[in-house]
C-alpha cells in the first residue's frame, strides 16, 4: 500500500455533515481517481452513528437518546452502532482495491489496516487485539476502537471511531444489546490522553506499517458540494437516519440503462442518444450502464424499473428515477431531455 | 463511444474486433460480425437481445448437441440466464429434448419443442420451496412426456414422464438447501438420462459437470454440501 495518500483534518459543527463528507470522499475518490485518503474528525455533540443496515429501535433507546442529547445519525458504512461524543477521534479511509495487494480479500484488508491502529496504541503502552473479522480493536476484553466498511465500485470506505475519552456512562445508557462492554484510552492508560496524541501515532503507524507518505490537503470543491447535496438528500433526514432510505442518487435524476454484453449495434446507439443528452446535464444526471450478465457493482443497488427490465429481457433500456422510461425503442434526444427534465422538475 | 475490451461469454477468452462474417454459437445464423472470440464463438446480435425464452428455443432448435448436459451449461453461460430462476425449469428440459433429437433415438419437431415450451413455463419461480416440486424436475418429465407423446391417457409413457419427474425430484432433495438452479439441472439432466438407459436401454453420453464452473460467481453455493463442486 506504499503510495500517496491525502491526510485530510476537517471536522464540521454538525456530525451528520461529517458522514455526508465522508460518502463525498469516497464518491469524487471514484470520479476524479484521488489518491488513498486518511481524514481524522471529532466533534463536540453527542450522536451514535448507526450501521447502514442496523434498525434504530433495537439497536438504540431513543428516550435515553433524548434525555442526553444524542443525535440518531446512520453512516453509509457497515457494522455495529458507534457512540461519538468529544472524547472520541473519529476517522476515515477512502482505499483502492488494487492498494490491497498482499491481502487478498476484504476482511484481510481490513484486518492488516486495524493492525496499523493496533501499532498506534501500542506507543501508548497498549496491548491490543484486532477481532477475527477486522470489526474493531479490543483491550483488556473491552471494545476501544470500532470500524465498519462500504465498498464502491473499486474502492472501499472504512468508517471508525477511537474511544479515546469517551463518556462511557451515557454510552451504557444509549446502546442496547452491547456485545461487548467498552473502555478508553485514557482509562486504561490513568491518564488523560489528546485527541491529536493518537492522530499522530495513527499516522506513524500507516506511515511505517504501510509506506504511506502523506500530503495534508483541504477538501476539493467537488466534494465540498457532493457533501452538502448529501446532506441534504440523505444525513439531513430521518428517512435514512431512522428509516435506512437509500435516495436513489446523489444527484437530481438516475438514469439507467440495461445493454447487452457485449454490446449490439441498437445497444450502442440508445447509449449515444443519453450521453448526448445528457451532455449539459451532467451535474443534475447520474449515469449508470449494466450490461446484462455482469453483475451489479459494490455498493450500487439497481432500482426496481431495472430489476423489472431485467426480468422481463427489455434490453435496451432506459430507466429513469426507477421508471422505466423506454424500453427496446430508441428515444430521440429530446423525449428523451423531456423526461429528465420533467424528474429534475418533480 | 470508447472502444471497450470483451470477454467471450463461453470461453473468457478476450474477443478481437472484426467485421468478417461469423457463425452465431446459439442459432446458427450467419452475419457481419463485430467480435468474435479466438475459438471461433460468436453471439450474434439477436441472441444478445434474446430472452431466456427465446434463446433456449432457439438453440434447442438449431443444435448438433447430443450431450444435454454440455448444451445446458453452454446455454447457461448465457447472460439471458440467471444465476437462479425458473427460466432453468424450461432449460433442462429444453436440453433434454434437443440432445434426444439429435442421437436420433426420438422424432421431436420444432413444434415438439414449443410445446415443451409453453408446457414447462407454467412451474412457477420457487415452485421447489413453495410447491414442493423443482422445477427442473418437472422441466425433465415434461421432456419426456413430449418425447414419448404422453398424456394422462397413456400407460408406460405417462408413467415414464413422472418417474423421471419423480426420481429427479428425490435426488434434488437429497442435496439440500438452499435452492441452487445449477445443481437441479446437472442433477435433473442426469436422473433423465440414467432412466432412459434403465428403462428404455438408450444410451444417451454426457459430460461430468464437475466441477461445476458457475461456483466461482455464485454468491451462494452450498460449497462442499453440493456434490458438483470441486
Amino acid at each position: 500500500m506504499g503510495a500517496e495518500w491525502r491526510l485530510l483534518n476537517y471536522s464540521d459543527a454538525t456530525p451528520a455533515k461529517n458522514l455526508a463528507l465522508d460518502e463525498a470522499l469516497m464518491i469524487a475518490k471514484h470520479e476524479k481517481a484521488l489518491p488513498n485518503v486518511l481524514r481524522f474528525w471529532s466533534t463536540s455533540s453527542r450522536c451514535i452513528t448507526l450501521g447502514c443496515f442496523e434498525n434504530a429501535d433495537y439497536v438504540v433507546d431513543f428516550e435515553n437518546c433524548r434525555k442526553n442529547e444524542v443525535t440518531i445519525l446512520r453512516r453509509v458504512s457497515g457494522g455495529q452502532v458507534m457512540y461519538m461524543d468529544e472524547g472520541n477521534l473519529n476517522f476515515t479511509i477512502a482505499i483502492d482495491e488494487s492498494s490491497f495487494q498482499n491481502a487478498k480479500d476484504l476482511v484481510k484488508a481490513i484486518k492488516l489496516l486495524c493492525e496499523c491502529f493496533s501499532s498506534a496504541l501500542k506507543e501508548f503502552n497498549m496491548d491490543t487485539e484486532v477481532e477475527p473479522y477486522g470489526q474493531g480493536i479490543i483491550l483488556n476484553d473491552k471494545k476501544v476502537l470500532e470500524v465498519g466498511n462500504h465498498c464502491f465500485y473499486e474502492q472501499t470506505l472504512i468508517q471508525g471511531t477511537v474511544f479515546v475519552s469517551t463518556n462511557l456512562r451515557i454510552l451504557d445508557k444509549i446502546l442496547r444489546h452491547k456485545v461487548l462492554d467498552y473502555t478508553t484510552l485514557s482509562l486504561e492508560a490513568k491518564k488523560p490522553i489528546g485527541l491529536n496524541e493518537v492522530a499522530r501515532s495513527i499516522i506513524t503507524s500507516f506511515k511505517n506499517s504501510l509506506r504511506a507518505e502523506f500530503k495534508a490537503e483541504n477538501l476539493s470543491e467537488f466534494e465540498t458540494r457532493v457533501a452538502e447535496r448529501l446532506y441534504k438528500i440523505k444525513y439531513g433526514k430521518e428517512g435514512w437516519n431512522l428509516k435506512k432510505e437509500w435516495p436513489l442518487s446523489w444527484k437530481d435524476v438516475l438514469i439507467e440503462v440495461f445493454v447487452a454484453y457485449p454490446l449490439t449495434s441498437k445497444c450502442k446507439r440508445m447509449i449515444d442518444v443519453v450521453e448526448k443528452a445528457i451532455v449539459n446535464l451532467k451535474d443534475s444526471v447520474e449515469l449508470r450502464v449494466y450490461k446484462r450478465g455482469l453483475g451489479i457493482p459494490p455498493g450500487v443497488t439497481i432500482t426496481r424499473g431495472l430489476n423489472q427490465a431485467a426480468k422481463d429481457s427489455i434490453i435496451p433500456s432506459i430507466i429513469v428515477n426507477g421508471e422505466l422510461a423506454f424500453g427496446e425503442k430508441i428515444p430521440s434526444e429530446d423525449e428523451l431531455k423531456r423526461v429528465i427534465v420533467k424528474k429534475m422538475e418533480a | 463511444m470508447n472502444s471497450e475490451e470483451y470477454y467471450c461469454i463461453i470461453c473468457g477468452k478476450l474477443m478481437q474486433s472484426t467485421d468478417e462474417k461469423a457463425v452465431c454459437s446459439y442459432c446458427k445464423k450467419e452475419e457481419k460480425a463485430d467480435y468474435v472470440c479466438p475459438d471461433g464463438h460468436y453471439v450474434c446480435e439477436e441472441c444478445r437481445l434474446a430472452s431466456a425464452e427465446q434463446l433456449i428455443l432457439k438453440t434447442c432448435k438449431s443444435s448438433s448437441e447430443r450431450d444435454p448436459i454440455k448444451l445446458a451449461i453452454f446455454l447457461m453461460k448465457h447472460p439471458a440466464i440467471p444465476m437462479h430462476g425458473p427460466e432453468h425449469h424450461y432449460l433442462v428440459g429444453g436440453s433434454i429434448l434437443s440432445a434426444l433429437k439429435n442421437s436420433g433415438k426420438f422424432e421431436i419437431k420444432n413444434s415438439d419443442l414449443e410445446g415443451f415450451l409453453r408446457r414447462a413455463k407454467k412451474f412457477p419461480y420457487g415452485s421447489c420451496g413453495l410447491l414442493g416440486v423443482c422445477g427442473a424436475a418437472g422441466g425433465a418429465g415434461t421432456a419426456i412426456s413430449i418425447a414419448t407423446k404422453a398424456t394422462m391417457m397413456s400407460d408406460k409413457e405417462r408413467s415414464l414422464a413422472m418417474e423421471v419427474a419423480s426420481e429427479s425430484l428425490k435426488e434434488i432433495a437429497k442435496i439440500g438447501g438452499p435452492r441452487c438452479c445449477k445443481a437441479s439441472t446437472f442433477t435433473a439432466i442426469k436422473t433423465t438420462v440414467k432412466l432412459l438407459n434403465e428403462r428404455l436401454g438408450i444410451s444417451i453420453p454426457i459430460l461430468s459437470p464437475n466441477p461445476c464452473e458457475f461456483s466461482k460467481k455464485n454468491p451462494e453455493c452450498l460449497g462442499k454440501k453440493c456434490p458438483y463442486f470441486g
